[in-house]
């Protein structure tokens, strides 16, 4: 038998639901328990969602502020290593164990790095 | 009706494009009574800088700091520290910028950083003088 020619008429009242009728004192049953929650406002959570990604990008921008070195740090550590005094592993920008003039350098080229 | 399009399309096409300007920008720091010994300053405006010297003062008379990549992009950053005992104090050009200027609008000048010899921060003032315009 061809597709085409298939009569679904068979189908009719197993996969169509039957109408039911509510009664309409169940109706305004079903609505009065349901008010409660139709009164919520869905945009609820939108302030608390603004203030979690305000600061969730202030948090970004300091942390990528206080990451990036300025000429006053390069000159401390230019001055530090002049003088021969121990520097803090933690201005190791090169990653090479320890810290030296190419280590000035590089925060220096941070420092002026423009990002746009 | 063929000739008024022709002269207009012909007008558009020889009217004088805006003329690109030369012009330096000198940018002086006054550090007052203190010595200046490290400085970062940022500036913007509307111009592709081609050029970036030192300044006027032994210590500072090396091209400053800055990143090749954004000298088309008409904001620069400069800076440039030294490690003599005894850097000048008071008002000192500290670098000059030649720029292309493309376009109308101002300058802004911003210091980012400033230390004095001992390594102290501190926030002198700075300006930006345009000068020596060139056709």
């Amino acid at each position: 038998m061809a597709i085409e020619a298939m009569d679904d008429s068979f189908l009719e009242g197993r996969i169509r639901a039957p109408r039911v009728d509510v009664p309409p004192e169940v109706d305004r049953r079903i609505l009065a328990a349901a008010a409660p929650l139709l009164r919520r406002r869905p945009w609820r959570f939108a302030l608390p969602l603004a203030a979690a990604v305000l600061l969730a990008v202030g948090v970004m921008f300091l942390t990528r502020r206080a990451d990036r070195p300025d000429v006053v740090d390069a000159f401390r550590v230019a001055r530090m290593l002049k003088a021969g005094q121990a520097v803090s592993r933690s201005y190791d920008q090169t990653g090479d164990g320890r810290v030296d003039e190419r280590d000035v350098e590089a925060m220096m080229r941070r420092a002026v790095k423009v990002t746009r | 009706m063929k000739a008024i399009l022709v002269a207009v399309a012909l007008a558009a096409f020889v009217a004088p494009q805006e003329e690109a300007r030369f012009a330096t920008l000198d940018i002086f720091v006054d550090a007052g009574a203190r010595a200046l010994a490290a400085w970062q300053i940022e500036v913007e405006g509307p111009a592709e800088i081609v050029g970036v010297e030192g300044g006027e003062a032994v210590v500072w008379r090396e091209a400053p700091q800055y990143d090749p990549e954004a000298l088309a992009g008409g904001r620069l950053i400069v800076a440039a520290f030294t490690l003599e005992d005894a850097p000048p104090a008071g008002t000192i050009r500290v670098a000059r910028l030649h720029v292309m200027e493309t376009g109308k609008g101002e300058y802004t000048v911003r210091l980012m950083a400033a230390a004095d010899v001992g390594g102290a921060r501190f926030r002198p003032e700075v300006r930006l003088v345009r000068r020596g315009v060139e056709k």
